[in-house]
C-alpha cells in the first residue's frame, strides 16, 4: 500500500488513473447532467432573448455543484425558493413567452429535476461524505495509515489495550 | 311589470288591509279604544310608507347595486375599482378597501393582487366623478390599472399600425434611379400580430436582432443566398391571395430599421383626445407578462415558505420531552405533598 503501481507495457501510473476516475466520479455526483441539456433545450425554444438569459441564469445558479454541497435542512423550502425565483423570472419575459406552452413544460421539468438534484444535500451529507473520502484518500496517498471507520456503538476502552 | 309592481300590488295590499280591519273592527276598537276608520287610515298609511321603502330598497338591490359601493366610497373617501374581464367584457365595481391606509395593496384579491396606483405612480389619474367619487380600471390579469390616457395611447398606436398598413408605397425622392420605394414601417411588419409589434417596440436595441429572428422563425423559412462573394440569409414565405401564389422575402436589417423607425414615430405620436376608446381593447393589448395571478402565486409561495420555516424550528421531540418533564415534576410534587401531609 502506498507504493506506486506501474502498468506493464505503457508505464502509466494506474493509481493516478484510479485517482482521476475517483475525481471524475465525485464530480459527476455533485453536478447535474440535466443542466447542460436544459440549457440546450432553452436555446432551441422560440423564446425571447431576455427570457432565455433569465432561464439559463436560473439553471446555472441552481444546478451548480455548490447547491448539492450546501447544507440544506429542508428540501421542500429549497424547492419553494426555486419556484419563487421562477415566478420572479416572469418579469423579464414577454407575453408571447408566457403564452408559449414550451415554457410551462420546461419550468415544470426544471422544478422536478431540481427537487431530485437538491435532495442529495439534506443535512450536508454529500459534503461530509466527500470530505471524509478526501481526507481518507489524502492520508492514504501521503503514506499515513488511516484508521478504518468503525461501525456500530463505540464503547469506551477502559483498562484494555488499544487495538492497532 | 312596472304597473303591476307599483300600482296593482300596493292597491291590492291596501284593500286587503281594509278587509282585515273591517273584519276585526270590534276587536280592534275594543283593544285600542279608537274609531275603526282612524285605525284603517293609519294602517293604510303605514303600509304605504313601508311599501315605498321596501320597493325603493328592492329596486336599488336589483337595478342599482353599484350605488351602495359608490355611496360607501364617497363616505369613506376610497377608490372604486372597476374590474374588467377581458374575455367576456363583464365588469364589476369593487370598493378599494385596504387593511392599512398606507398599504399599497387592496384588500380584494379575488381576481389577483391589485396595487393602489396612487401609492406608486404620479401618472395614475383615476376617473373623477362629482361628489368625490374616483374610479380606476383594472383588468382581471393586471395588478396595475390603466388610465384613460393609457387607453387612448394604445388606441393611437393601433391606429398608427392600421394606417401604416394601408399607406401606399412612395418613390424615394433621393434615389436617382427612381426605383427605390419607401415602405411604411408598419407595412413591412404587417405579418406580425399587434401584440408582437408592441413587444418589439419596447425591446432594448441590442436584443432586437435576436428577437426578430425568433419571431421570423414562426412565419418564415430561411435560405442562404450568394451575392458575389457574400453569403447572406434571407427569410421567405409563400402565401395564397386571390387564387394566386406569392412569395415574400424579408431580411433582418430591413426589419430592424422598420422597428426603429416605428419606435421613433410612436414616440412622437400625439394621444388622440377627441375619440371614443375601449377599456377592454386597451387591456387586451397590454402585453405585460407579469400578471396579478403571478403576484398571488408569489404571495402564497412566500406564505408557504414562512410556514415551513416556522415548522422546521418547532422541534417536537424537544418540546415533548420538556412537556413530559413538567408533568413528571407536577405529579412528583403532588405525590410528595400527599405523602408528607398524610392525606389520602
Amino acid at each position: 500500500m502506498g507504493e506506486l503501481q506501474h502498468d506493464m507495457d505503457g508505464g502509466r501510473r494506474i493509481d493516478r488513473d484510479f485517482a482521476g476516475e475517483d475525481i471524475r466520479f465525485r464530480a459527476k455526483i455533485i453536478s447535474s447532467e440535466y443542466a447542460g441539456k436544459c440549457i440546450e433545450l432553452i436555446n432551441k425554444y422560440d423564446l425571447s432573448h431576455s427570457c432565455k438569459i433569465t432561464l439559463i441564469d436560473l439553471v446555472a445558479a441552481n444546478f451548480d455543484p455548490n447547491a448539492v454541497l450546501a447544507r440544506t435542512e429542508n428540501v421542500s423550502m429549497r424547492i419553494i425558493k426555486f419556484q419563487v425565483a421562477l415566478i420572479i423570472a416572469v418579469t423579464a419575459m414577454d407575453f408571447s413567452d408566457t403564452s408559449n406552452p414550451g415554457l410551462l413544460n420546461i419550468t415544470q421539468s426544471m422544478t422536478d429535476a431540481f427537487g431530485d438534484f437538491i435532495s442529495r444535500s439534506i443535512g450536508g451529507k454529500e459534503r461530509d461524505a466527500i470530505t471524509k473520502i478526501e481526507t481518507h484518500s489524502s492520508s492514504h496517498y501521503s503514506g499515513l495509515n488511516p484508521q478504518p471507520e468503525q461501525r456500530g456503538i463505540q464503547l469506551p476502552n477502559i483498562g484494555g489495550r488499544r487495538q492497532q | 311589470m312596472r304597473f303591476l309592481a307599483e300600482i296593482i300590488i300596493p292597491a291590492a295590499g291596501a284593500v286587503l288591509l281594509c278587509i282585515v280591519v273591517f273584519l276585526m273592527k270590534g276587536v280592534l276598537s275594543f283593544v285600542i279604544g279608537l274609531p275603526v276608520w282612524m285605525i284603517a287610515i293609519a294602517g293604510i298609511l303605514a303600509g304605504v310608507v313601508i311599501f315605498i321603502q321596501l320597493n325603493l330598497l328592492t329596486a336599488f338591490f336589483r337595478y342599482g347595486r353599484e350605488g351602495f359601493t359608490f355611496m360607501e366610497a364617497r363616505r369613506k373617501g376610497m377608490l372604486v375599482i372597476c374590474d374588467v374581464e377581458v374575455g367576456t367584457n363583464n365588469a364589476e365595481f369593487i370598493l378599494g378597501e385596504k387593511t392599512d391606509p398606507k398599504s399599497p395593496l387592496f384588500k380584494d384579491e379575488k381576481s389577483g393582487v391589485k396595487v393602489d396606483p396612487s401609492m406608486i405612480s404620479a401618472y395614475s389619474e383615476p376617473m373623477r366623478f362629482p361628489g368625490g367619487l374616483n374610479i380606476v380600471g383594472y383588468a382581471y390579469r393586471d395588478m396595475l390599472p390603466q388610465t384613460t390616457k393609457n387607453h387612448l395611447g394604445v388606441k393611437a398606436i393601433i391606429q398608427y399600425f392600421r394606417n401604416g398598413e394601408e399607406t401606399p408605397d412612395r418613390i424615394d425622392p433621393e434615389d436617382k434611379t427612381g426605383k427605390k420605394k419607401i415602405v411604411h414601417p408598419a407595412k413591412t411588419l404587417a405579418f406580425l400580430t399587434d401584440n408582437e409589434k408592441f413587444e418589439l417596440i419596447r425591446k432594448p436595441e441590442h436584443f432586437l436582432e435576436v428577437d426578430l429572428k425568433t419571431k421570423l422563425g414562426s412565419y418564415f423559412k430561411t435560405k442562404e443566398v450568394t451575392d458575389g462573394q457574400d453569403k447572406r440569409v434571407i427569410y421567405y414565405r409563400q402565401f395564397q391571395k386571390d387564387g394566386k401564389w406569392f412569395e415574400q422575402t424579408v431580411e433582418v436589417p430591413e426589419l430592424i430599421n422598420a422597428v426603429q423607425s416605428m419606435k421613433a414615430d410612436i414616440n412622437k405620436l400625439p394621444i388622440a383626445m377627441d375619440c371614443y376608446f375601449s377599456m377592454t381593447e386597451a387591456f387586451k393589448n397590454n402585453n405585460s407578462a407579469f400578471t396579478a395571478q403571478h403576484v398571488s402565486a408569489l404571495k402564497s409561495l412566500l406564505t408557504q415558505l414562512i410556514t415551513e420555516d416556522i415548522m422546521s424550528k418547532v422541534n417536537l421531540w424537544t418540546y415533548g420531552l420538556i412537556g413530559m418533564g413538567i408533568l413528571a415534576v407536577f405529579f412528583g410534587g403532588v405525590f410528595v405533598l400527599i405523602k408528607f401531609t398524610g392525606k389520602g
